[in-house]
Parts: structure tokens; sequence; C-alpha cells
């Protein structure tokens, strides 16, 4: 049983974490992206 | 306001899941043929329920992007089946350590478990097939068609009890007419945690249809930094 719960939880929680570090890569190439874009235009 | 929302349903999905295990594991007792593994089908039937709406509302999200090409319903159907097949993972490898403990065995080719595998292993293939296509028109619009051929795999699997003698136990939910299946008291608990789970879904969708708008927003930024 300890492994049925086990496996309940991990699997979401996985997930869950695929979803944050999915998030912060997005967030880092946004910004990175935006700061290319600044300095283009000021050139 | 948005996240106040978020954070509220979120809040409730874990008081109810907490609440949900106090029942489980101190309130209810073991069931007297399968004894505390039984406990199982509190997490495998929710996993199970929330894959089926799931898959059902992207083939419903798939059908309304072919017929009004709205990128929207692609961003839902794309990120709908991403968190089902999370919860079809759950269904399928609980229902594995269970049948281990019960049959002795890990699994059974019968159609209920074999449907299962195909629609997971279908669904799968949806958002690999997404990988593999960069043209956003094109990928959408195959994806679409996978989602709504899928979908009566999904079908198939939830009438395959009724339809045919298998391995897998017939029906013991009330609402699917069965005599003498589980104990009130027990059936009760299972739907409070199909609802808490199906709100914990509801996050996780969220969460991941704002990754999708981030998506849409770089492949604007990106084209905007190439013509730079």
């Amino acid at each position: 049983m300890f492994y049925g719960f086990a496996v309940a939880w991990l699997v979401p929680m996985a997930y869950v974490l695929i979803l944050m570090s999915r998030e912060k890569k997005l967030r880092d190439e946004m910004r990175r992206l935006k700061s290319m874009i600044e300095t283009g235009d000021r050139r | 306001m948005r996240n106040n929302v978020l954070y509220a349903i979120g809040g409730l999905a874990s008081v109810l899941l907490i609440w949900n295990l106090y029942t489980i594991f101190i309130q209810l007792p073991d069931e007297s043929a399968q004894g505390a593994i039984y406990r199982i089908i509190f997490f495998h039937v929710p996993a199970a329920f929330t894959f089926m709406i799931g898959a059902f509302a992207s083939m419903v999200a798939s059908v309304l992007f072919l017929a009004r090409k709205d990128f929207r319903y692609d961003a839902f159907a794309a990120s709908v089946t991403e968190i089902s097949l999370a919860f079809g993972a759950v269904n399928l490898l609980t229902g594995m350590i269970w049948a281990r403990v019960i049959w002795g065995i890990w699994w059974a080719w019968d159609a209920r478990l074999t449907f299962m595998l195909i629609s997971w292993l279908m669904y799968a293939g949806y958002l690999m097939l997404r990988q593999a296509i960069d043209e956003p028109t094109q990928r959408a619009r195959l994806a679409a068609v996978l989602s709504i051929l899928t979908f009566p795999a999904v079908v198939i699997t939830f009438k395959a009890i009724d339809w045919w003698r298998t391995q897998h136990p017939g029906p013991v939910l009330s609402i699917r007419g069965a005599k003498g299946g589980m104990d009130p008291a027990m059936e009760s608990t299972l739907w409070w945690n199909v609802f808490a789970i199906l709100l914990f879904a509801v996050v996780l969708l969220a969460v991941r249809m704002r990754q999708e708008g981030m998506r849409r927003e770089l492949d604007g930024l990106r084209r905007e930094a190439h013509a730079i």
C-alpha cells in the first residue's frame, strides 16, 4: 500500500516540479529576449 | 484577482486532500476481502476520472479549434492533455501495484487495462507530435485530429467493464448501477477525493495555460529579435 500511495503523490509532484522548471526557463528566455530587443532598439 | 482565485482553489483542494487522507487512513476500516490495500482505490479512481474528463475536454477543445481556428482552444487542448496524461500515469501505476498484491501479477491484457494503456500511449503520442512540428497551424490541426481520434479509446476504456468480462473488477460505484458495490461511507469519501483531485487539476491547468500564453509571447519576441 505504501508504494501505491507513494506513486499517487510522487507522479503529480514530479509534474508540478516539471511545470515550475519550465516556467522558470520561459521567464528567463523572455527576460533575455526583452533585454536583447531593448539593447537593439537603443542602437 | 485571477491569482487569488487560483490560490483559493489550491487551498481548498489541499484542505480537502488532508481531510480525505485522515478519513481514508484513520476513520475508514479495512475492507473485508482485500484488507488495507483497497485504499488505493481512493486515488486510482479519481485519477481515472481526471484522465477521462481531461480527455473529453481535450476532444471538445480540438473540435472547437478545427471549427473556429482559434489558437486558445489549441492551447487549452495541449494543456489539458498533458495534465490528463500525468493522472493517467497515476491510474495505471496504482492499478498495477494493487494488481500485484491482489492478483499476484503486475498486468493482465484484459480489455479495460489494454484500452487504458492504448489511450495513454496515444495521448503521449499527441504530445510528441506537438514537439515534432514547428509550424503552429499545422501542429494545432494535426494534434486536434489526433485528440479527436483518440477519444473513442477512452470511451471504450470506460465501458470495457460493462461490455466484456474482464480481469479488472466490474462497476462498484452506485452511479454506474452497481448493486452490492462500495459501502456508502467509502463511496462518499471516494467522491470527495474525486472533487479534491479535480480542483488540484484545475490549478495545474491554469498554470499550464499561462505557460502557453508565455510561449506565444516568446514567439512574438523571437520574431522581433530576429528583425533587429
